[in-house]
């Protein structure tokens, strides 16, 4: 033989004939087939040369079809100094099928493998056809020209389940330009069509009893003339059981969001970088949920409230949640309601959320230093030669910004019995109260000597020896900071039926105020200063024991002692129940699907104060109806409402606001989008205190601009309080339109609204404003391009004629994407022109002593305003794959006129998602 | 004031009657027999119930009633454990969660994929993953609020409440017509009047609470390779990859 002959022996034995070293003793030779047939029977064959058939203890064929996670595995038959298995068109279904070999042999220890390199990870794979590839259908068709279509279900490449099996197909086309015919759906080249729910734009399919494998459909389009190919794609029968112990389970892995931000920003002529970074990490584990978050940002200060914020929460099922960290808890309305506290809340719901419990504990507020200047001593002199002093003031003032605040703790609780989807009674209670430790706070001079420090620096020796003698001759500039203690509770109660649709919830609070807690409950000897001589001592344990919730001393909003049988002989001091700090709120709602009725009925004291819930109104009493409902299947909703609301609630005014208010609305939303979109509305305010204008005083035509307003009482002028009677009116209207053009789509938008208050007891009290505006959003389907163009104009006039504004705006935007959305880049131009011409009310007639016949009138002088803004934003993101984003914003305004600004921000985010 | 006050009363009267009046003779306007649903029951989770102008409510079976085809004024409704997974014809997605109520309203073409959709969700809650459309529509409307969306993954409920995963949403007060655009893990809320929108940020864990429940239906599954890594008995760092199919999005 020579050389070359041998060489090419060689290369043919490893290309057509694998083999396989094994313990240098036994090796495996394997032809594997080029295609394999998945319609036939297919028969491999493995020679293990000097194998001794009585030394063989087992040997398999294991297999997959390519996807498969795991191996099956079939018995190889030693045959014929071969071993032989023959795999039937059941076993095999996919694109591929994927096999190695595997022999137990009783002399050796180790298994002889084919491949023997870690054959699981590199398994010998064959393509599988069918006997219909050989000639390709699809090759010698012609495409239908004028039928578009959606492929719905399944998705091309994806797998189901056998029992999800479902083909649909939405088809477009224009009747009047195809060719007539019939369309035909083929499942692996079988015409399924006598068997799917066609119509003429939509077919559909439910395949039974699809094996394992992958599958393929094609959809035709058959004239009479000649058959024209539509689509086809392919999808893949998988094994479910297989296919969720792969990853249908729940993931423990954990998601999480990392984001960098660099800004540079020009403000009022302020350069500032900051840095910040935020992360998130979420997870769960069966039911148990938990999410860590936190913030670090270089703005972070010692004077500011926390900037860098950590958050911690865990959850169990509906059992169980936990907070820890900067969070937002909610207990009630009227205690806290989603303000922010560094601390802890954690809640149990059990037995059917009929048990629930929660308490919440930690700072509304952290402790800021206060930062004081040095004690000025000031001498006042009798005369402005300055020879001769009369007195000395000392005052303590703070630096810029130097005024702290106290660590301010909060702890509350609630507990409620019943599941609040069906009954429920609960009772809550919240305490707040300022650490006086928290800080160094100076009230009188005492204070100062704990710490003096440079405080004394600029203070004489005389000036300290007076100021120890009298440590309250020292002023603190605004007054010292003052710890404050808070606390509210109450009870709420709340059931609903008929699904939760009737709802009903009420509840009602009490709250106590200390501005300042210093010096804790009152004594027998503060009592007898406020007038309150015969305290008993059993009164003064009262307050005591309940120092442990509120400290109750003189500086309480409502001090909870009263005299009783005043003007008799036997006049005492009695503990009362002061109903001025009480809060209820009360609702009933019947919520269905086209009707929607609620009544609501609210009274709140004037004292009612929550330190953690500082936006509730107070001195308000009255109750609000509305109903809203929808028609016309839909397409119109309507709203009708009423409210009436008083002031004054515990009658300790002069006189009570009543302010009533009834409004309307209108809505037209088509489905049709050819019709335009339109909305209207009114609202009709009314507010009277019921006092009279009335001062005789002043010349008649200007008794509306009188200053005071008068009574006569048996001969006396007296004044009284300020009358007020108005009324407003709102209008409001707008018209969506859209518009749709060859490639782009535009929605135009005209809003106009208006507010006219007419005073009918102030001459200066009237109000009109209008405003309207014109909004172009277009979105163009060749090009991926959105752009905004809007113009708005408002114009306002109050006061008749002491301030009158005019603003007109106009902006234009676009967004562009690129790079199939990975890129977006968008700007935007806005222009606003702005002109003030303002008055001042001057007061007239105070020639004389008598101020009552003095009244406002119109000063002659007029300021006029007006400057520009031009405003530039652009920004980009761009997203490296879907883990990575990049964001560039920048900005900058710059406002024309004499006290011109160019500010200018520029920021760049960086976003990894995980 | 008396007098507006009268005037206003008496136009709110004929507001109301005449709408009210109007509503009882009030004729849909007629749909064409449409060849083309628009959109299928693609998964569901029992109970379903389904019901439409001029059929009879029925519930929906796993057996018969896959691909339950929903046409312009079907209602589509889920009980305390149904769930319900809607294809539009363009493949947007409505995920609809236990017990809420949907009216699919809309109008489609023969020969456009420009459609006309929207669902009226009277109660529960939806999360929807709509395509990027030229110049199609789809719109949420409920008692208080009309989301209008292109392209977008996003979640409303029937109480006002949208928020958004990715994309942009513009969502209106249907009583004042206020408008608000929300873009990812941005909510709105607007209040039982239909008058104000109050809208915010959301953060990734809130998103992530929303989302849940939705994956109980999720979607085909998709063919991806995973490659694990390991030592082999010789200490070498060995990789295999292997296919898998796992749920899609």
């Amino acid at each position: 033989m020579n050389t070359g002959g041998s060489r090419l022996a060689l290369l043919f034995a490893v290309v057509l004939i694998g083999s396989g070293q094994l313990n240098a003793q036994y090796s495996v030779q394997h032809q594997a087939p080029t295609l394999i047939n998945a319609d036939g029977l297919t028969q491999l064959e493995f020679l293990v040369p000097g194998v001794n058939p009585s030394d063989i203890l087992e040997a398999y064929l294991f297999f997959r079809s390519e996807g498969d996670l795991g191996y099956a595995q079939k018995d190889v038959q030693f045959q014929n100094g071969m071993f032989e298995v023959t795999l039937g068109p059941d076993e095999l279904s996919g694109s591929a099928v994927e096999y190695y070999f595997q022999l137990s042999l009783n002399s050796i220890g180790q298994d002889v493998f084919y491949p023997d390199n870690v054959p699981a990870e590199n398994p010998i794979k064959v393509e599988l056809v069918q006997d219909s590839e050989a000639t390709p259908i699809v090759d010698s068709m012609k495409r239908a020209e004028g039928i578009d279509y959606t492929i719905l279900s399944p998705k091309p490449g994806n797998g189901l389940s056998p029992t999800d099996a479902y083909i649909a197909i939405a088809l477009y086309y224009d009747v009047n330009v195809i060719p007539a015919g019939d369309f035909k759906l083929f499942l692996n080249n079988l015409d399924v069509t006598s068997f799917a729910d066609t119509s003429d734009y939509f077919i559909s399919y439910v395949p039974k009893d699809l094996d394992r494998g992958d599958y393929k459909i094609r959809l035709e389009y058959h004239t009479e003339t000649e058959e024209l190919f539509v689509t086809e794609w392919d999808f893949r029968i998988v094994r479910p059981g297989q296919s969720e112990a792969i990853s249908l389970g729940p993931s423990l892995r954990p998601n999480g969001r990392l984001q960098l931000t660099a800004r540079n920003q020009v403000i009022s002529g302020n350069n500032n970088n900051a840095y910040s970074g935020r992360s998130s990490i979420n997870g769960s584990i069966g039911k148990f949920k938990y999410n860590f978050s936190g913030y670090l940002t270089t703005q972070e200060s010692a004077r500011l409230q926390p900037q860098n914020r950590y958050s911690a929460k865990l959850s169990l099922g509906k059992w169980w949640k936990f907070e820890a960290g900067h969070i937002f808890p909610q207990l009630s309305k009227f205690t806290i309601s989603g303000r922010r506290i560094e601390g802890i809340n954690t809640s149990l719901h059990l037995l059917w959320e009929n048990i629930n419990v929660q308490v919440l504990y930690g700072e509304l507020s952290r402790e800021i230093t206060n930062l004081y200047t040095t004690i000025d001593e000031e001498f006042v002199y009798t005369d402005s030669t300055q020879t001769e002093v009369v007195d000395t003031t000392y005052t303590l003032g703070f630096e810029s910004g130097g005024r702290g605040t106290f660590k301010r703790n909060v702890i509350g609780a609630r507990v409620a019995l019943g599941n609040p989807r069906y009954i429920q009674l609960g009772v809550s209670a919240m305490k707040v109260e300022d650490d006086t430790t928290s800080i160094f706070n100076v009230i009188d001079y005492n204070d100062v000597l704990q710490q003096p420090g440079f405080l004394l620096n600029n203070l004489s020796v005389a000036g300290q020896q007076r100021l120890r003698e009298n440590p309250d001759f020292l002023r603190v500039e605004g007054g010292g900071v003052r710890p404050k203690g808070n606390i509210v509770a109450g009870v709420d109660f709340r059931f609903a039926f008929d699904k939760n649709r009737i709802r009903f919830q009420t509840e009602t609070v009490a709250s106590a105020l200390n501005n300042d807690i210093y010096g804790g409950p009152l004594t027998a000897d503060q009592a007898a200063d406020l007038g309150f001589e015969d305290i008993e001592q059993k009164d003064l344990d009262i307050l005591q024991d309940i120092s442990q919730l509120i400290i109750v001393n003189e500086n309480i909003n409502v001090l909870p002692l009263r005299l009783s049988g005043i003007g008799t002989d036997s006049t005492e001091t009695e503990i009362y129940f002061p109903t001025s700090i009480l809060g209820s709120n009360s609702e009933f709602a019947m919520v269905y699907p086209k009707n929607t009725f609620r009544i609501q009925y609210r009274w709140v004291g004037p004292d009612f104060v929550s330190l953690a819930n500082s936006t509730i109104r107070k001195d308000i009493a009255g109750y609000t109806v509305s109903d809203r409902f929808r028609m016309f299947k839909n397409q119109v909703y309507v709203t009708l409402g009423y409210e009436r609301l008083t002031d004054n609630v515990t009658d300790t005014k002069e006189a009570t606001t009543v302010t009533t208010s009834i409004r309307s609305n209108l809505s037209w939303y088509p489905v049709n989008q050819s019709l335009p979109r339109i909305s209207m509305g009114f609202r009709l305010r009314n507010r009277d205190n019921g006092i009279e204008r009335f001062n005789p005083l002043v010349p008649s035509e200007f008794e509306n601009a009188a200053v005071q307003n008068v009574r006569i009482n048996r001969g006396d002028t007296l004044t009284t309080t300020t009358p007020r009677k108005n009324e407003t009116l709102n209008l409001n209207v707008s018209i969506t339109q859209q518009v749709e053009l060859s490639s782009s789509v535009h929605d135009a938008t005209i809003s106009l609204a208006s507010l006219n208050t007419t005073d009918e007891v102030f001459a200066f009290g009237d109000v009109q404003n209008s405003a309207y505006s014109f909004n172009l959003a277009s979105r163009f389907s060749s090009t991926p391009l959105r752009t905004q163009l809007g113009v708005s104009y408002n114009q306002t006039e109050s006061g008749a004629g002491q301030l009158n504004i005019e603003i007109l705006g106009i902006s234009a935007g676009a967004t562009y994407f690129m790079f199939d959305g990975a890129l977006r880049i968008n700007g935007r131009v806005a222009y606003t022109s702005n002109t003030s011409k303002s008055r001042t009310l001057d007061i007239e007639n105070t020639e004389d002593e008598s101020f009552l016949n003095d009244y406002y009138s119109l000063s002659a002088n007029r300021n006029v305003s007006e400057f520009n803004t031009y405003v530039f934003l652009a920004g980009a993101e761009y997203k490296l794959g879907e883990k990575h984003s990049l964001i560039f914003d920048s900005n900058f305004t710059n406002v024309s006129g004499s006290n011109g600004l160019n500010d200018r921000l520029m920021q760049l985010r960086y976003i990894y998602r995980f | 004031m008396n007098k507006i006050t009268s005037i206003a009363v008496s136009l709110i009267l004929f507001v109301v009657l005449g709408s009210l009046i109007a509503s009882d003779f009030y004729i849909p306007e007629p749909v064409d027999a449409q060849e083309r649903p628009l959109a299928i029951v693609r998964r569901f989770k029992p109970s379903v119930e389904l019901a439409g102008i001029d059929k009879e409510t029925i519930v929906l079976s796993l057996e018969e009633n896959i691909g339950e085809q929903l046409f312009h004024g079907d209602t589509l409704e889920t009980n305390t454990e149904g769930y319900a997974l809607v294809v539009f014809m363009d493949n947007s997605i409505a995920k609809v969660k236990p017990e809420s109520q949907l009216i699919v309203r809309g109008q489609e073409q023969p020969n456009s994929k420009n459609t006309t959709r929207r669902i009226n969700l009277d109660k529960g809650e939806i999360f929807l993953e709509v395509e990027p459309q030229g110049s199609g529509t789809f719109e949420i409307s409920t008692s208080r609020s009309l989301a209008s969306v292109k392209g977008t993954r996003f979640g409303s409920t029937a109480q006002g409440y949208v928020w958004v995963e990715e994309g942009q949403v513009d969502v209106t007060a249907t009583n004042s017509g206020e408008t608000v655009s929300l873009f990812q893990q941005m909510y709105a809320e607007v209040d039982e009047t239909g008058n104000s929108i109050d809208s915010g940020t959301l953060t990734t864990d809130e998103v992530e609470d929303l989302q849940e429940g939705y994956e109980t239906l999720d979607e085909d599954m998709i063919e991806k390779t995973i490659i694990i890594r390991f030592r082999d008995v010789n200490g070498q760092i060995r990789e295999v990859p292997i296919t898998i199919f796992e749920k899609g999005n």
